[in-house]
């Protein structure tokens, strides 16, 4: 039993790849080169599936190109309203990263979602963007008047909200990916054929771009609920 | 796992990037092209609209000129029916006049000739007169002369006649 427990750490454990010897040395993470690999690999897709552009007779990189594009913002734009179309490029490529990180363990990769570092930086970047939206939209003195209402009594909860709302997201993105890699762990050492392939689709592919629209639609929510 | 560091200021710096790059490579340059290609479509429908109200147009115009010619065909047709009732009274009229003009010229000469006619018989009564009045006057006198001076006229008058 101590075995298990010590190999599940071990996968757990984002070890610091490199040191960067400046300010006493700070650690680089896993989970941070990781998300390089997944930059440059969409970057070299996006750049592939972007070349030599036409209005007709289009290719079908073009083709795929398009329909990948219209379809994430669609799905974007459908979710955070007309007000926040300006968000939909931020929210599409948060979803298409998040998607991305939760399966690459497909690739034989550790998900930079499994580190909280990760899920943190998310999130902060989510309320960030949402705060935002609302002094853009409203200015200053209208968001800090949001805070009052509907009555003056919930200010306390809608400041905490600012807490709260990053911290349930990023804690929902890293327990169900955490969540979801224990389980697989368990059930290949318990079952190491057969079983783990089926319960792969769900944990690993379903699951993934599941929280990857979560928390994207949690986004967008919560961005539509300032700008209106 | 669970030590939170300097990696998400890397993250957060990752994520920015990537949305600028996804941003550069791949929604702009697409969202471009979709509405370029809307641009298109829109023109080709605006020049189809314009085509359309083109042919409208000169269908109108062409129906309107038909219309006037048929209304100038039916005014020429009227003016030539006109032009030839002026022409026709004009012609009868004239004939008329020239008719009577022949009618007048006639009775003209027939008037002359009965004046000559006359003139002639009343010459030749005369010559008669004077053929009768030389036989009586060679065997009577008085008024025995005068009687049978007429009686002789008369009847030579009435051999005459």
């Amino acid at each position: 039993m101590d075995k298990i427990a010590e190999r599940l750490l071990e996968e757990l454990n984002c070890e610091t790849v490199f040191t960067i010897p400046i300010f006493g040395g700070i650690a680089v993470s896993e989970s941070v080169v990781v998300t390089w690999i997944i930059m440059a690999v969409l970057i070299l897709i996006s750049i592939i599936l972007t070349r030599n552009l036409k209005i007709n007779h289009i290719s079908k990189r073009q083709a795929v190109a398009e329909f990948i594009v219209t379809k994430l913002t669609g799905m974007c734009e459908d979710m955070v309203g007309p007000e926040g179309k300006r968000y939909t490029c931020y929210l599409a490529t948060v979803l298409i990263y998040i998607g991305v990180a939760n399966i690459i363990g497909l690739f034989g990769l550790k998900s930079p979602t499994k580190d909280l570092n990760v899920t943190v930086a998310l999130a902060l970047m989510s309320i960030i963007l949402v705060e935002f939206a609302g002094i853009y939209q409203h200015g200053v003195k209208k968001w800090l008047h949001k805070f009052t209402e509907p009555i003056a009594i919930v200010t306390p909860i809608n400041i905490l909200e600012i807490v709260t709302k990053p911290l349930s997201l990023c804690m929902r993105l890293f327990g169900n990916v955490l969540g979801a890699f224990v389980i697989m762990e368990l059930l290949k050492m318990v079952v190491p054929v057969f079983i783990p392939a089926v319960f792969c689709l769900y944990f690993d592919v379903f699951d993934g771009l599941l929280q990857a629209y979560v928390f994207v639609f949690l986004t967008s929510l919560y961005i539509k609920e300032a700008v209106e | 796992m669970l030590r939170l560091d300097w990696n998400i200021l890397f993250t957060v710096i990752n994520l920015i990037v990537l949305f600028i790059a996804m941003r550069i490579f791949l929604f702009k340059p697409v969202q471009k092209i979709i509405a370029a290609r809307q641009e298109e479509a829109d023109r080709q429908f605006a020049d189809a609209a314009a085509s359309k109200e083109e042919a409208e147009q000169l269908k109108t115009q062409y129906e309107e000129s038909l219309a006037n010619a048929e209304k100038e065909k039916v005014q020429t047709i009227q003016e030539a029916r006109k032009t030839a009732d002026q022409e026709y009274h004009r012609i009868v009229s004239d004939a008329e006049a020239v008719a009577k003009q022949l009618k007048e010229d006639a009775k003209t000469e027939a008037e002359t000739q009965k004046a000559q006619i006359l003139k002639n018989a009343e010459k030749e009564i005369a010559s008669m007169v004077v053929d009768a009045a030389e036989k009586v006057v060679g065997g009577k006198s008085g008024s025995e002369v005068d009687y049978a001076l007429y009686n002789e006229f008369i009847d030579k008058a009435g051999e005459k006649s």
